[in-house]
């Protein structure tokens, strides 16, 4: 029998490992991508695992939502990395810096 | 309900634009207009006289926001009547003398609406019963005044002088609202009604101190009160009858206003005594001293009246009944002659085209008429006898005798009133002498003779007064003072004699000092200015202003440098550990034990591998980050299993959409990793990083306590709740189900526009954009010379009609269940764009359209439209139920509605997602077209020529 | 169960802005390029119509629909229609901008209207699906918008920061949420509610999906220490994007804080009070301290939007009907000012010059007295001098959490506005006292300059008759 501790504690090392990545990583804004959609798959196990031994459907449905919005979400990232790209030839995290008070 | 004095209060500001626009038609009219205007509040506020003769205070209320306990409240008793009359009377006499004083060019109108906007502003402050609406009449005080003193705005020193003035009343002004706020608080209404007699109350009361502490600061900012008084002399820089109006009679005299105004409500404390009576006497001392030794005319005046103020609110702080009388004395008194001076000296002024004395000598000969004016004011100020200025002096020096036993160093008080009357004594001596006497003036810019008729007038009506007053007092003044005394006193006033001579006195004496020493002062004057001029100048509070001013600009470049670099890693870590620190916070906070009662029970093997399995690809992925193919694919692999958790958790639909939209997201990046840089550049090891390490691992760490403290919690408690909650609400699970069903078409609904507004997004972004890709990174990865295989293609071609077929059957499939046309959108998507990546663009675009909109929309029109029509046949919003809510006679429309929705969803899914790929890829592959007409591009040739980086696995 | 049309009635004004969208949708496609002006036509009329419809369908009681998911209650009638007027507003002032530089098209609009959406999403929300939801369909908005002009490298660089860490604040959100839901058992914000009652604070779970959700609300609004997107999206991003992210969202925002906050959470007020605290306190003390070494006006403003966010939270924190009635009183104020503030550098930045820089202001009284009119009663108005309508807000707040016996935290506020008008001043200070370095007079259209005349009466009428806004305001808690 899985418990829902299992799944919880899934969701909390995704999560954590995403968070990690996030920040960790200062070269390529595509693992921040990458690594937001992680965060997302995190909530989405939650979700799940909660929604099943709550017994509510209501979880599922949250994350059919969450879904699409992190698709759609990573497409309108990847877009903007490329209009940021075509104009400042870089994709590095850190020479994210011309905007400063 | 009367309106007299709300009318009394408003006709200024109404009249301010009148005269604006009144000006035009000339100088008469404008300053018939403007007198108009003055006269019209002051026949309303006679018109209240008698009432308040016979003791009464006129109260008017309007209804403004009751919720907050707000009323528009106007107050006329002794005091404000008082007010209102120097406000309004030297007000008409600064309005026909300005008329003499701007020169042709200067702009009259638009001086007479700021004086008028500022009578408004001034009437309302000493007329308003709520103390809120008084705050905002006095901070309009404060802007109209800064209009005024910047009149000229092409001065510098005058936009100087208008931006210090604000600057330091308009923030004593936050200040006072700060205690408005607590007094409001402490009494329950913000009327002065209340306020003023609940005294016993607020002093009592615990939050008394900061509550003075606050109305004080806005006090002593508005009386230009040390440490605060340093706006007041650079203010002179407003055009003079301004600076007789706002620096002498009036804005000023608001701080001392509210003092004599709050004196029933504040006053009686150790704390206001010191203090009040502490600064008051500060102030007098150095606005003395200093006046001596301005040069500028105005200067010595504008440091004349900080003294003078200063001496009021000493009188103020003394706090015994008597000194409230001659408080409220001295107000009127400086007013009168201090007004007068100012005026005489705009006169000089005019006359001469200069203010310094040095230069302004011997002016007797010239204009005796103006010096005999100028004389009789100066001896006011100075405390001559038989001038009104003796009076309220001779009663200060009286009540600082009193002082001296009853207050802790009491006795300085006598001392330094004396001294500041010696000064005082000096400076009238220097302003009447070393103008109108001392030789001969020293090379003036213009001839000076005597002012036109009317110029002289209203400084005559002043000096009549001043000495009226000061041989008449019984019979001119002490109306008027009993009615203002009993109003600030909220009881009679006591017994006070305005006579020239009470007998010899300590105060005769202190009187005899101050005018012997203040001759002797003037007598080795020369000397003295020396000695000032290398050392006095030292103690400059405008420059501790300034320094301020400069520290806070310095701060705020310090704390914008650390915090606001720009550097997204910053921004990032910065962020994590705010929610670790808020997160510890809360957990710190809730005092609940971490950990709950139940123990983990022992993993079993399937879960044990599938968590193994998502944990090792999450870290891989980490790891290969680099090799961002690889760190691709992994991510896909994490998503696949959660796709697999959800199947376990008996959520096919689920899983089949992780499973599509994983796809996508997956053939997107790649998409996109086509055009962008192939490696990431090794980051050298470096401190910073450690703390990356560190801050990640304590993340990590607060995620563990914090399912660890799920986990030992009985989620079995919640769902007991459900079962209370669940049964007498009746239908159980059924309920959940048919909610089930709304609540996923409406969703459904969001989640198509989310979609559509993600295509358009993307369309507006990248149209027609052309990116060279990145052809190169690594010697391995050449594109392959095939670029369409011919398996491949026609594979995809055969498959094409499969794929349809399964969206087909989804969504028939999930008619009864919305969202159907979710997936089944996303696999049409999914096979059409097989076609374009195994066909290459050139063919499917022969093929289909690039610009989706019309689908999308369409879609999104069709499937809110299907909504909108079943509103109209009284259905639930976008559902189709069969199983749980029956309507037999529409049963048929049911199936038909979820149907078209269904199908608006799926066109929404497949524009948006075809929109999306389409875009992402168009511009990689038209740009490789471009490159390359018509031949593939070969082996590696091409690739080799930026291969820089050694050879690796690569992607 | 019984459904009736008037079960649906509520959510009519959203269905009308999706329909709005998808029509402009459809028309652009047909549309000259020298036709684009009827796209504007369209998105300024249909946003009449929805203001319309929000009144006719508003008033009365509340109502709960589509299974519980959706709310309709007095506050979510004034903060739709405060949301639709100041996005109404926007677009008049973007008009000409977008015009001279050819973004009227479709997709701008669209992309608006979506943002549109979803702040009513939001406001309406009464499920932490919905609440998502709009979140999501403003914030995926936003992050476009903010890169639409794609030339401009700043402006890319503002989106990826924005899209970045707003992905992550939705993470954080969402996690929080997940927490929530695994504590109360559903996703519906009075259920919740009820759950959290039944089982008291005194559960680890619900404090820390608690933190996250603050967190997540924190960022959304753009508070101290969750701000770092606020001044450099203001920065890069085109004008009339900086105009509609800087307004109507801080309604939208308001209404998500509240929903979650007190709707869904209010039994643990005492934990998410202490938290606001901190945020407001130091929101107040960084907006206002480093908006004076800022040279950018845009940048000015953003910092300046965040201490106006730190007086929302002391409203919201003091958790009295008295408090939440100021709260949403200063944020649609708030809102109206931003849109005058933020509207006049779009009407003044045009033919290729963006004007962005505080020289930009310069002796802006010589080229066109009335705008530099408006421009100064909107710093005033910021800065909270009296009469204008921000010292009405100021007030509100202040005195509401003073009732609560937290005074000390009214004088840090009014400490800081100290402070802070210092910069508005130095505004003003430039429109009136500095020479211009352009002489040319400003050329304004008309739907701009009443636009503006609007804004300006608002700011001076309101601030004489707060009652005409704040009775509905204190209506909506009452």
């Amino acid at each position: 029998m899985i418990e829902l501790s299992d799944y919880l504690m899934l969701g909390g090392v995704l999560f954590a490992i995403s968070v990690a990545g996030i920040f960790i990583n200062r070269k390529n804004l595509i693992v921040l991508l990458m690594c937001i959609e992680l965060m997302l798959l995190a909530v989405n196990t939650n979700f799940i695992a909660f929604s099943h031994f709550l017994g509510d459907m209501s979880g599922q449905i949250f994350v059919f939502f969450i879904l699409t919005v992190a698709a759609a979400e990573a497409a309108i990232g990847l877009a903007i990395l490329v209009v940021l790209f075509r104009n400042r030839r870089t994709i590095d995290v850190e020479d994210l810096d011309a905007l400063k008070g | 309900m009367s309106m007299t004095l709300t009318l009394a209060v408003l006709l200024p500001f109404l009249g301010a634009a009148g005269v604006a626009w009144g000006s035009r038609l000339g100088r008469p009219t404008a300053i018939l207009l403007a007198l108009l205007v003055v006269l019209m509040p002051a026949i309303l506020i006679l018109s209240l006289l008698d009432p308040l003769v016979a003791g009464e205070t006129h109260l008017e209320h309007f209804a403004w926001l009751p919720a907050a306990g707000l009323n528009i409240a106007f107050r006329l008793d002794g005091l404000g009547l008082l007010f209102a009359g120097l406000i309004l009377g030297i007000g008409a006499l600064v309005i026909l003398y300005a008329r003499y004083y701007l020169a042709a060019e200067d702009n009259l109108g638009r001086l007479y609406a700021y004086l008028l906007l500022f009578m408004g502003a001034m009437l309302g402050v000493v007329l308003s019963e709520n103390l809120i609406q008084m705050l905002m009449f006095w901070e309009l005080t404060s802007l109209s005044s800064f209009l005024l003193i910047g009149y000229w705005r092409q001065r510098e020193d005058a936009r100087t002088g208008a931006r210090m003035a604000l600057a330091v009343t308009g923030a004593g002004g936050l200040a006072l609202l700060g205690g408005i706020l607590l007094l409001g608080r402490m009494t329950g209404s913000y009327d002065l009604s209340i306020v003023l007699a609940s005294g016993d109350l607020i002093r009592a009361h615990p939050l008394y101190v900061p509550t003075l502490l606050l109305i004080l600061l806005g006090i002593f900012t508005k009386s230009a009160q040390f440490p605060f008084h340093f706006w007041l002399p650079h203010a002179m820089a407003a055009p003079t009858p301004v600076s007789s109006y706002l620096h002498s009679a009036t804005m000023v005299k608001a701080g001392v206003f509210l003092l004599a105004r709050l004196f029933p409500a504040l006053a009686g404390t150790w704390e206001w005594n010191h203090l009040v009576a502490g600064f008051g006497m500060l102030t007098l001392i150095t606005g003395a001293v200093i006046a001596l030794f301005q040069h500028d005319l105005k200067g010595l005046l504008a440091y004349s009246t900080i003294s003078h103020l200063g001496l009021i609110t000493v009188l103020f702080g003394i706090g015994t009944p008597l000194a409230a009388v001659a408080g409220i004395f001295h107000i009127i008194n400086h007013a009168t002659f201090k007004a007068g001076l100012f005026m005489a000296a705009g006169i000089i002024d005019h006359e001469t085209g200069t203010r310094d004395m040095r230069r302004i000598n011997g002016l007797w000969r010239a204009m005796p008429y103006t010096g005999t004016l100028a004389m009789v004011a100066a001896s006011a100020m100075a405390g001559v006898p038989l001038f009104n200025g003796f009076l309220s002096k001779e009663m200060f020096f009286g009540e600082a005798v009193g002082v001296a036993n009853a207050m802790a160093l009491g006795w300085l008080l006598p001392v330094a009133a004396t001294l500041a009357g010696a000064f005082a004594v000096a400076y009238s001596l220097r302003f009447v002498h070393d103008v109108f006497f001392n030789g001969e003036p020293v090379d003036l810019p213009r001839h000076p003779h005597e002012p036109p008729r009317w110029m002289r007038v209203p400084v005559e009506i002043l000096v009549v007064i001043c000495l009226l007053v000061g041989m008449l007092p019984a019979l001119t003044v002490e109306p008027i003072l009993h009615l203002a005394v009993s109003a600030v006193l909220q009881g009679p006033p006591p017994v006070h004699d305005l006579a020239i001579w009470h007998g010899f006195s300590p105060a005769v004496l202190m009187s005899i000092l101050a005018m012997s020493g203040g001759v002797i002062i003037y007598s080795v004057r020369k000397p003295i200015y020396g000695w000032w001029d290398t050392q006095g100048g030292r103690v400059d509070f405008r420059r501790a202003y300034e320094r301020l001013l400069q520290g806070l600009l310095t701060l705020a470049g310090r704390v914008t440098l650390w915090l606001d670099q720009g550097s997204m890693p910053r921004l990032l870590r910065l962020f994590v550990a705010v929610a670790l620190i808020l997160g510890l916070a809360g957990w710190w906070g809730s005092g609940s034990p971490l950990t709950g009662p139940l123990t983990l029970l022992p993993l079993d093997a399937v879960s044990l591998s599938t968590g193994l399995a998502l944990v090792l690809a999450a870290i891989a992925t980490l790891v290969w980050h680099r090799q961002r193919f690889t760190a691709l694919i992994l991510v896909g692999a994490v998503g696949l299993m959660v796709a697999l958790v959800f199947a376990k958790f008996s959520a096919p639909d689920l899983a089949l959409t992780q499973l599509s939209v994983e796809v996508v997201t997956v053939i997107l990046l790649l998409l996109a990793l086509f055009f962008l840089p192939q490696t990431t550049p090794e980051d050298p090891p470096s401190p910073r990083r450690w703390g990356d390490a560190v801050l990640a691992v304590l993340a990590g760490l607060g995620m563990s306590i914090l399912t660890w403290a799920i986990l030992t919690r009985p989620y079995e408690s919640i769902a007991g709740f459900f079962l209370e909650r669940s049964v007498p609400g009746g239908g159980g699970r059924n309920v959940v189900n048919v909610i089930l069903v709304d609540f996923r078409g409406f969703d459904t609904l969001g989640e198509i526009t989310v979609l559509a507004l993600a295509g358009l997004a993307i369309f507006a972004l990248l149209d027609k954009l052309r990116l060279s890709g990145q052809r190169v990174a690594g010697p391995a990865t050449a594109w392959h010379w095939d670029r369409h295989p011919l398996i491949v293609a026609s594979l995809v071609r055969l498959l094409l009609p499969l794929a349809l077929l399964v969206a087909v059957f989804i969504l028939m499939r999930g008619h009864n269940l919305p969202g159907g046309g979710f997936i089944a959108g996303l696999i049409t998507a999914i096979a059409l764009i097989m076609l374009y990546l195994a066909n290459g663009v050139a063919w499917t675009h022969a093929r289909l359209p690039d610009k989706t909109h019309p689908v999308i929309g369409a879609g999104l029109l069709l499937a809110t439209l299907t909504g909108l029509a079943s509103l109209l046949f009284g259905h639930p919003f976008l559902t189709s139920t069969f199983g749980h809510v029956h309507w037999p006679l529409v049963g048929e429309f049911e199936v038909a509605s979820a149907m078209l929705f269904d199908l608006g969803v799926w066109l929404v899914v497949v524009g948006s997602t075809l929109l999306i790929l389409i875009h992402l890829g168009l511009m990689s592959d038209a740009s490789r077209d471009g490159l390359a007409p018509g031949t593939p591009v070969r082996g590696s040739g091409a690739g080799r020529s930026a291969g820089d980086s050694p050879p690796g696995p690569g992607c | 169960m019984t459904f009736d049309y008037a079960h649906l009635l509520p959510i009519v004004p959203e269905i009308a802005v999706l329909v709005l969208a998808s029509i402009l949708l459809l028309v652009d496609l047909w549309l000259k390029d020298e036709d684009k002006g009827t796209n504007h036509l369209i998105a300024v009329f249909g946003l009449l119509v929805v203001i319309g419809l929000t009144g006719v369908v508003g008033g009365g009681e509340r109502e709960i629909v589509l299974s519980g998911s959706y709310i309709r209650d007095p506050m979510s009638d004034v903060l739709k229609i405060a949301v639709l007027v100041v996005s109404l507003l926007s677009f008049v002032y973007s008009r000409d901008y977008l015009r001279d530089r050819g973004l009227w098209v479709g997709e701008f609009y669209v992309l608006t209207l979506c943002a549109v959406l979803g702040m009513m999403v939001m406001i309406s929300a009464n499920s932490f699906l919905t609440l998502y939801l709009g979140l999501e369909l403003l914030a995926l908005s936003l992050y476009a918008l903010v890169a639409f002009e794609r030339d401009n490298p700043s402006g890319a660089e503002a989106a990826m920061k924005y899209f970045v860490l707003g992905a992550l604040g939705s993470g954080l959100l969402l996690y929080g949420l997940s927490m929530l839901y695994g504590a109360s058992g559903s996703l519906e914000l009075g259920a919740v509610a009820r759950a959290v009652a039944w089982q008291g604070a005194d559960n680890q779970v619900l404090v820390f999906g608690l933190v996250f959700v603050v967190i997540g609300i924190g960022f959304k609004f753009g508070a101290v220490p969750f701000h770092m997107w606020v001044p450099d999206t203001y920065q890069g991003a085109p004008n009339p994007v900086v105009l509609f992210l800087g307004s109507a969202p801080k309604i939208a925002a308001f209404a998500l804080a509240f929903r979650l906050l007190v709707d869904g959470l209010g039994q643990l007020h005492a934990d998410w009070q202490g938290m606001l605290v901190i945020l407001s306190v130091i929101s107040l003390a960084v907006g206002n301290i480093v908006a004076i070494a800022q040279t950018n006006i845009k940048r000015m403003l953003a910092y300046s939007t965040i201490s106006h966010v730190g007086f929302i939270f002391l409203g919201l924190l003091a958790g009295t009907t008295e408090g939440f009635a100021a709260a949403m009183f200063y944020a649609i104020v708030y809102a109206l000012m931003a849109a005058g503030g933020f509207g006049l550098l779009v009407m003044m930045s045009r033919q290729g010059h963006e004007v962005e820089r505080l020289e930009d202001l310069k002796g802006l009284n010589e080229r066109d007295s009335w705008q530099a009119a408006m421009m100064a009663l909107v710093m005033f108005s910021m800065a909270g001098v009296p009469p204008t309508v921000g010292f009405m807000a100021k007030l509100l707040v202040l005195d509401a959490v003073i009732s609560i016996g937290l005074w000390w935290l009214a004088l840090i506020a009014v400490f800081f506005s100290v402070i802070g008008a210092f910069y508005y001043l130095r505004v003003v200070k430039i429109i009136y006292f500095d020479k211009p370095e352009v002489i040319e007079p400003l050329v304004v259209g008309s739907g701009a300059r009443v636009a503006l005349s609007v804004t300006g009466l608002a700011i001076l009428l309101l601030g004489l008759f707060p009652a005409a806004l704040l009775t509905y305001c204190q209506a909506a808690f009452a």
